[in-house]
């Protein structure tokens, strides 16, 4: 149980938020299972409350910069139940060794697309960012 | 705060299962997307939009999104971003930074009905949850700021190091 390293990783996975547009946690889960020694299924459920932080505190941040389209955010958010409970039944039943190992993998698949972004540049030069 | 919230996702969900189940058998033989979407309208006509007369193009694609984005929250523990900011831009037109907040925003709703349906499950723990929920706020603070100052490629290179760093842990 590493407290410093947790709220430090914590810190990075909230830029992480904050500048890629995700909510952190592909880093808060595997922070609560190697430093605080919780199960992959009970890190992924408590790494939920840390994201909604940082999904609020984002969301309002990016709003004052004029990169918010609220009504969209809220029908996604609304529609999203179903897909959730499925989610959280599937995670359930899962061997947790499998639960660790796709995430794994889903980490993987984070830093390749990072990685491409990196290598590649934005597709298109990005529009001029009008005055907000 | 986060406590009332779960309450009232669980009741959402729970109230949206009903209707779920009776859409599809009113719609038997219908499309799987089809289905879905029908459900995940009626959970909303349920909650907000009561006067919605027939489903849009677009608020199927806002549904579809959501449920996409719910599964794969609720089941690796993130927020779902990774599946809403490609098809914000690639559905509803969105531009990459408009894309960002609005799938902050929408990760916000999201995440609070995972932890109601894990809460469920007894898997949330939620002291451990809160504490490290201020520093992570710090950091998405202080990571907008920098969004609109620091080249996007530096950023993308850092973060995919530390993914691989991190999946190498998980796995071995």
């Amino acid at each position: 149980m590493d407290v410093v390293g947790l709220l430090s990783v914590a810190f990075v996975a909230g830029m992480l938020g904050g500048m890629v547009g995700v909510g952190g946690g592909v880093l808060f889960v595997p922070a609560l299972v190697v430093l605080m020694d919780l199960s992959q299924l009970e890190a992924e459920a408590t790494s939920l409350v840390a994201v909604v932080a940082v999904g609020a505190v984002g969301a309002w941040r990016q709003h004052g910069y004029g990169n918010l389209r609220p009504r969209d955010a809220l029908a996604i958010g609304l529609l999203s139940p179903i897909g959730v409970a499925i989610g959280v039944v599937a995670a359930n039943e899962m061997p947790e060794r499998t639960l660790e190992l796709l995430f794994a993998a889903l980490s993987l698949y984070f830093a390749v697309g990072l990685a491409i972004r990196a290598l590649r540049g934005p597709e298109q030069p990005s529009p001029a960012r009008s005055p907000r | 705060m986060s406590g009332t919230c779960a309450s009232s996702a669980r009741i959402t969900i729970g109230a949206s299962v009903p209707s779920m189940s009776h859409r599809i058998a009113a719609r038997a033989g219908s499309s799987v997307t089809g289905r879905r979407a029908a459900a995940s309208v009626s959970a909303v006509g349920a909650g907000t939009v009561r006067s919605m007369p027939a489903m849009s193009p677009r608020l199927a694609r806002l549904a579809a999104i959501g449920t996409l984005a719910g599964a794969f929250s609720a089941l690796f523990g993130v927020g779902g971003g990774t599946v809403i900011v490609p098809l914000l831009i690639l559905w509803l037109g969105h531009r990459e930074r408009e894309a960002t907040g609005t799938s902050l925003a929408a990760i916000v709703l999201i995440a609070l009905f995972g932890i109601a349906g894990h809460g469920a499950f007894g898997n949330v723990d939620l002291a451990k949850g809160l504490l490290i929920t201020p520093p992570a706020v710090a950091g998405v603070v202080a990571g907008t700021a920098l969004q609109q100052r620091v080249p996007e490629r530096a950023v993308s290179a850092v973060f995919a190091l530390l993914l691989v760093a991190s999946a190498a842990v998980l796995a071995f």
